[in-house]
């Protein structure tokens, strides 16, 4: 491997993790939702 | 941003956490851009430091998770109402915290690589980072182990403050442990590199980025697990609303 | 809550541990036929007896590691086993004297789990002790043991509850022991004189040992309680 492909790999290894993590998460509350009242959701 | 996502919101979402979304975005590609074409190579480590950028935001990140963490823990302890949502917020921070923590050892690994030849070393850093991600992944479990909401949020926080202390207890014993086997006068840079003024404000502007990324992760996570919580309450009130109707004769 | 009240308790919990342990037989029948089957393996995993001699210290920290894994599920089996922790619970027993009773007996066993062995060491390992060695030698034991045993006892309370919880003992408590094995196993280094190390060199790590074993004790006292009610 090159020197550059080492670089672009951590930055894509660093970002890409976290959107999956996020995307996973939001899927997650989609899921949720419709088994909660409003009540539930304080933030809203 | 897609379609699906602007027409359908996460439930999770609030103008805060649509904000910091946006802003964790735009941050990313402005410090991509400084990172990888703006910033100069270093003196002694070449073009490896442009993994730096991702590499210390994110090891940051992870201590300030652990940190905080222990903080949410123990203000749940110490609250008189034990407020569920503290314990939540902890749980949601040593989520992000692992997964930070994960990456910090992959890049790290990929950054020594380049710079000693080598993807593992024992560093007194990267030992404790090892452990610390161990311990954490520990502190998921006991969180996963069942039982009320408040026994778990009672028995997690204990675990969480019992990790934290872990932190300097490990990091010195290992760092002694280490001076004993002090290698001979190999040059081996140790990540701490002498920077100009745009390699720094990049790196100080990565951990600011991380950092926002942080917040709203953990505002996200917190409220779906929030979620989670509150569906299992409704199905032990469903549960025993259908008990109570068994026992009433029709 | 008086402290000879807490001594009482302690007390109590641990001669009732100590005479479980010795009636039962576990320890002599299982435990340590088990660490010295460990010991056997690594001579046959390293299979040089010069490497062995060197690594001895290493080894027997990592056999007592081990052993305190079945020792510290074993203490808290017999807590769990009839409910015996919630009936002391609703007796009103102090938390603090059942922690320390418990640390207090898994001290005992862990030192008898040490000084087999460090005689398996001496034997199998043709390991070499002086008389300021020995000193050391039993001086780290008793502080390592405390260590383990102060930190075994409060994640040991956590798997008290509920079968199926055995399996996080290792992932909690081995990490969390990591500061221990490494002094420990310094301050061994210089009782059996391994790779040149001089005994007097050993001290400040038994030192060591006794900060953690220190903290530990400190932190599982307040934490015990409120881990282990539920």
């Amino acid at each position: 491997m090159k020197h550059a492909d080492f670089i672009v790999i951590s930055w894509v290894l660093s970002f890409l993790p976290i959107a999956f993590y996020a995307w996973r998460n939001a899927r997650r509350a989609r899921q949720l939702d419709p088994l909660v009242e409003k009540s539930d959701k304080p933030w809203t | 941003m897609s379609n699906a996502q602007t027409s359908v919101p996460p439930p999770t979402r609030t103008a805060t956490t649509r904000n910091l979304g946006l802003i964790a975005i735009l941050g990313s590609v402005v410090l991509a851009l400084l990172g990888l074409f703006f910033t100069a190579e270093d003196v002694v480590q070449g073009s490896s430091v442009r993994i730096m950028y991702v590499h210390v935001p994110t090891a940051w990140v992870a201590y300030l998770a652990f940190v905080f963490t222990a903080v949410c823990s123990a203000g749940y302890l110490r609250g008189k109402k034990h407020s569920l949502n503290l314990d939540r917020l902890a749980g949601a921070s040593a989520e992000v915290g692992v997964i930070f923590m994960g990456l910090t050892l992959v890049t790290g690994s990929l950054w020594g690589r380049l710079s000693w030849g080598t993807y593992w070393d024992w560093d007194p850093r990267l030992t404790t980072t090892v452990f610390l991600f161990v311990t954490y992944v520990g502190y998921l479990a006991v969180r996963g182990l069942g039982g009320t909401q408040q026994q778990r949020a009672k028995r997690s926080a204990i675990v969480a403050l019992f990790a934290v202390i872990e932190i300097p207890l490990v990091h010195f014993s290992v760092l002694l442990w280490r001076s004993l086997h002090q290698e001979a006068t190999v040059l081996r840079p140790n990540g701490d590199v002498r920077m100009d003024g745009l390699m720094l404000f990049s790196l100080v502007f990565g951990v600011a980025v991380f950092t926002v990324i942080f917040a709203w992760l953990v505002l996200h996570r917190n409220r779906v697990l929030a979620l989670v919580d509150a569906v299992e309450m409704r199905g032990i009130d469903a549960a025993l609303a259908a008990r109570h109707a068994e026992g009433v004769p029709t | 809550m008086s402290a000879s009240r807490i001594v009482g308790v302690a007390r109590a919990v641990a001669s009732k541990d100590l005479r479980i342990e010795w009636r039962s037989r576990v320890m002599t029948n299982q435990v340590l036929p088990f660490a010295a089957i460990v010991m056997v393996l690594f001579a046959f995993a390293l299979d040089n007896d010069g490497i062995l001699q060197r690594v001895a210290p290493g080894l027997v920290w990592m056999a007592t590691l081990f052993a305190s894994l079945v020792v510290v599920q074993r203490s808290f089996a017999v807590e769990s086993a009839d409910s015996a922790i919630d009936a002391l619970r609703l007796a009103g027993v102090p938390s603090q004297g059942v922690y320390l009773g418990k640390v207090a007996a898994l001290v005992v066993q862990l030192v008898v789990c040490e000084a087999v062995l460090a005689a398996l060491a001496l034997i199998l390992y043709r390991v070499n002790v002086d008389r300021h060695g020995a000193v050391l030698l039993v001086t780290t034991c008793i502080l390592g043991s405390l260590g383990i045993a102060a930190l075994a006892a409060v994640y040991g309370g956590l798997s008290v509850a509920d079968r199926g919880r055995e399996t996080l003992l290792p992932l909690l408590l081995l990490p969390a022991l990591a500061p221990v094995l490494i002094g420990a196993t310094r301050a061994t280094e210089s009782a059996f004189g391994s790779d040149g190390a001089r005994a007097a060199e050993g001290w400040p790590w038994v030192g060591l040992l006794a900060v953690f074993g220190a903290i530990f004790l400190f932190g599982g006292t307040l934490g015990f309680g409120p881990l282990t009610d539920e």
